[in-house]
């Protein structure tokens, strides 16, 4: 049955499209402008009306590109707070900072070696032997250990400011009676 | 019907149109009418008047407007324009037929003989053919038109608007109100005298 209606379908499909390329043959025509522009008025007077039917219509125009832009604003607010936090909080306290101050943190330890070449012969040869030890391990860090005085400062750390600033002068002193010319050689290795 | 015309509405559906129109984006009503403003020839030679065929194609898309608030993609929108129009068309006879106490068949051969205007008076010569064939081709052109005329108006529609759209025969049954097999046995029947009244050799191969 449903073949037999399949092969009636395609003869009949045939047959049309026999009929089809005829009529395909003849000119297509449009209505006239003044149909069209009779039609678009209509259109625009009923999409007019239609919105001014809808009560504070404007204010739901309104109120989507401000949903957005307050979502946006909420977005953007949290994805900042979500970057800066922890920079902000890192410029505070930051785990580097800590870890100095620590009791085998290196300026503790540091300090202790100070205080250690402090009580031998200045330009012994243990003496000489133990500060360029010292510059090898901490030269490079005086200037570094500086930059960070004033923002503990800052921050009201003002007894571990006193104290790398103590330590960057003993440093200082320990390696200028050593080589005047040490930050020279720290700074440009060549 | 034509659709993409290059517009910037090319690539959406009639029925996305329409929603937006729904929306109230005025454009692409217009979009969309477009594509369906090339139904001049099709609407009076079914109502056999180029007057008559403008009041209903107007009809139409004032209807459509009108019930632009409830529209919804429940079927396709060629469908539903369609559907209203034929709904007008069988209104329009109708009215007449009670007027004139004619049937609706009878209504419609009197339309056709009291208003000598002719859908098709505007064929002009193709001139990418030959002269002979631009004769023939009028020749076979009218041949089509007096054999389209004298079909009833139900064969005609059905006819027409499988040669107009490409629906299938579901979609036709569904603008018509009437089943698939009626669509088809019309179809055959309007074909079937459309040969007895056009030379084969019109048909081209």
């Amino acid at each position: 049955m449903a073949t037999r209606d399949s092969h009636d379908d395609v003869e009949l499909d045939a047959s049309v499209s026999k009929v089809e390329s005829l009529y395909q043959e003849l000119p297509k025509e449009e209505f006239s402008k003044e149909v069209e522009g009779k039609i678009m008025k209509v259109a625009r007077e009923h999409a007019s009306s239609r919105r001014a039917a809808q009560p504070n219509w404007w204010i739901q125009f309104i109120r989507r590109p401000v949903v957005a832009v307050a979502g946006a604003i909420l977005v953007i607010s949290a994805i900042m707070y979500g970057v800066q936090r922890p920079a902000f909080v890192g410029k505070i306290d930051p785990p580097d900072f800590q870890q100095l101050f620590e009791d085998d943190g290196p300026i503790t330890r540091l300090a202790g070696k100070i205080d250690s070449v402090n009580k031998m012969v200045p330009a012994s040869k243990k003496w000489n032997d133990e500060v360029d030890k010292l510059m090898k391990e901490a030269g490079n860090k005086v200037l570094d250990y500086e930059s960070m005085v004033v923002p503990l400062e800052e921050k009201g750390k003002t007894a571990d400011a006193e104290a790398l600033r103590k330590l960057t002068g003993d440093l200082r002193q320990l390696f200028e009676q050593r080589d005047p010319n040490w930050i020279n050689k720290i700074t440009d290795p060549n | 019907m034509s659709h993409g015309d290059g517009s910037r509405f090319d690539r959406i559906s009639d029925a996305a149109l329409m929603l937006r129109y729904k929306e109230g984006d005025v454009d692409a009503f217009n979009g969309l009418y477009q594509r369906y403003s090339d139904l001049k020839g099709y609407i009076s030679f079914l109502v056999k008047s180029e007057s008559l065929a403008e009041d209903i194609f107007q009809e139409t898309w004032i209807r459509i407007i009108k019930a632009s608030d409830r529209y919804k993609e429940t079927a396709t929108f060629k469908t539903y324009f369609f559907t209203i129009m034929h709904r007008l068309i069988v209104d329009h006879f109708r009215k007449s037929s009670t007027r004139n106490e004619q049937s609706i068949y009878d209504q419609q051969l009197t339309d056709s003989d009291s208003e000598n205007e002719d859908p098709f008076s505007n064929i002009s010569m193709n001139p990418e053919k030959t002269p002979e064939k631009s004769v023939q081709l009028l020749e076979c052109l009218q041949y089509l038109k007096t054999a389209l005329s004298s079909l009833p108006l139900e064969q005609r529609e059905s006819l027409l608007l499988k040669l107009e759209t490409s629906m299938s025969y579901e979609e036709i049954g569904e603008v018509l109100d009437v089943g698939r097999e009626a669509v088809k046995s019309r179809l055959r029947y309007a074909v079937k005298k459309l040969k007895l009244s056009v030379p084969e050799e019109c048909y081209g191969d």
